[in-house]
């Protein structure tokens, strides 16, 4: 009989150990006036402090939260989010003729138009509206949000 | 009888073996977590070395190294404000002879494999010798390597950091700020920052409060491109060689140097959460497959659980993966007068 239920209780331990502290996943997506953003950072501050959940916009305006592991979300609880999604649009003509490798060395922030496709108050945790709360149901949890480009 | 008496039976002998192999199965893990917590205080070594490595920098030139050697370019703005500006050492060549890797300086060769050496003090001469030739410091020095990575043997594991307040306007930058759009920010606020050396008395946060290097695993980005492939294919996966020096004009090999002196390649900031999943391959993606966000590149390790770091003052600290946030960030900056929360 002891045979039997050791293991058992193993597991359950194992499991109950999992379950505490863990994360709940998350994701949802991003859009501004209603079209789906294409590329960019999410970000999930806590509100009561701890390690942020992030991840990368998909060309699709889908994201999904990681925290220690890839796509494993957040622990439940309140959280500020910031949506970073910026473009860059060359000012003068490339010097090398090749736009593409210019790009990547970017000579000044001069020669370079930033457009913010998310508006600047959504990059700071400080400015951002936007605020969430991760439910303990363990559930996906999906987040839509609708940014007002004129904002 | 007697001769049966005296042997093992199968039963006692698979017994044996089962305990043999059970104190084996007890041991072998203990003896990796030996192997790493070796590894990792090889690591801690290394960057001790380098934390005093910038404070002999400092004490021979009253400041830091900035995190890279930047000449005032033509319009006289502090900081290469255009592609014409001369773009020096990274903050790592520059602490070479305070490291005690002098030699490597004067045995820098040019393309032919003539001893030209490196003049220290007029990194001009040097940047126009990596401009136009361009294989200097291709020596390969294990200060450079945390033993724990899997990077590869070129690649540099360790990086100075730049600072932790996102700034979203390009108007907030300072002198030595740049935004580059969607790659992420550079900041101004951490020990190395960009266009110049900071002096000791600019870490008001103080020494002990704000870490100066740190290290990663992880790709800092890259799409691959013909410049790339036909010189340094490596470099494809986006990994930094860490003698690259910065340059401007010239070849395919000086094009391909321009990509990696943007100031992520030789310092990282602290935006983005110690060993974040997102950067980490083979699932990580982001600052490797279309080069966004690359400047926020975070601190890593392949040591379980954070990664280590060296403070201004140069002592070395290991700071948990699960670090606040806030935390990160205090300790990420050294003027910003926030409190540091020095319990993780």
């Amino acid at each position: 009989m002891f045979k039997l239920i050791f293991p058992v209780i193993c597991l359950l331990s194992l499991a109950a150990g999992c379950e505490d502290g863990s994360t709940r996943l998350a994701g949802g997506t991003i859009s501004v006036d209603g079209k789906p953003v294409d590329s960019g950072l999410v970000v999930f501050y806590p509100v009561d402090g701890g390690r942020q959940g992030s991840g990368k916009i998909n060309p699709d305006g889908s994201f999904v939260i990681s925290y220690l592991k890839m796509g494993d979300g957040v622990p439940p609880g309140e959280y500020v989010v910031t949506i970073l999604s910026d473009k860059t649009e060359r000012k003068k003509k490339s010097e090398t003729g090749n736009d593409a490798e210019d790009d990547a060395f970017l000579a000044s922030s001069r020669d370079v138009k930033l457009i913010h496709v998310v508006p600047v108050k959504y990059n700071n945790r400080e400015t951002t509206p936007l605020r969430v709360n991760v439910e303990d149901d363990g559930e996906v949890q999906d987040f839509k949000f609708d940014v007002d480009s004129k904002s | 009888m007697k001769n049966r008496s005296r042997a093992f039976t199968l039963v006692e002998l698979l017994v044996v073996i089962a305990i043999i192999g059970i104190l084996i199965g007890m041991l072998l893990p203990a003896v990796q977590q030996v192997r790493e917590a070796a590894r990792r205080s090889q690591c801690q070594n290394n960057l001790k070395q380098w934390g005093l490595g910038g404070l002999n920098f400092e004490s021979a030139k009253g400041e830091y190294p900035a995190a890279e050697a930047i000449f005032h370019n033509n319009d006289g703005m502090e900081g290469p404000a255009n592609g014409a500006s001369y773009r020096g050492s990274n903050l790592f060549v520059q602490m070479l002879p305070f490291v005690e890797q002098q030699a490597v300086l004067d045995n820098v060769e040019d393309a032919s494999g003539n001893v030209v050496g490196y003049d220290f003090n007029f990194i001009g001469q040097a940047a126009e010798q990596f401009n136009g030739n361009g294989y200097g410091l291709r020596v390969r020095i294990p200060l450079m390597k945390c033993p724990s990575n899997d990077t590869p043997e070129w690649a540099r594991d360790y990086f100075g950091v730049q600072g932790s307040t996102y700034l979203a306007n390009e108007a907030e930058h300072g002198l030595n700020g740049r935004n580059l759009g969607g790659r992420g920010d550079v900041y101004a606020d951490g020990v190395f920052s960009f266009a110049r050396g900071r002096g000791i008395e600019e870490l008001t946060d103080g020494t002990s409060n704000s870490i100066m290097i740190g290290e990663t695993f992880v790709p800092q980005r890259f799409s691959p491109s013909t410049a790339n492939a036909t010189t340094f294919t490596d470099n494809r996966n986006g990994w930094a060689p860490w003698w690259w020096n910065s340059g401007t004009g010239g070849g395919p090999l000086e094009r391909s140097r321009n990509r990696t002196s943007n100031p992520g390649r030789f310092v990282l900031t602290v935006f983005s959460p110690i060993n974040d999943p997102n950067f980490i391959p083979p699932n990580g993606t982001l600052g490797t497959d279309d080069g966004s966000h690359y400047h926020d590149t975070p601190f890593t390790s392949q040591h379980s659980g954070g990664t280590n770091f060296v403070f201004g003052d140069g002592h070395v600290d290991f700071l948990s993966e699960t670090v606040d946030v806030d935390a990160y960030r205090a300790v990420g900056s050294c003027d910003q007068g926030d409190i540091t929360d020095t319990s993780f």
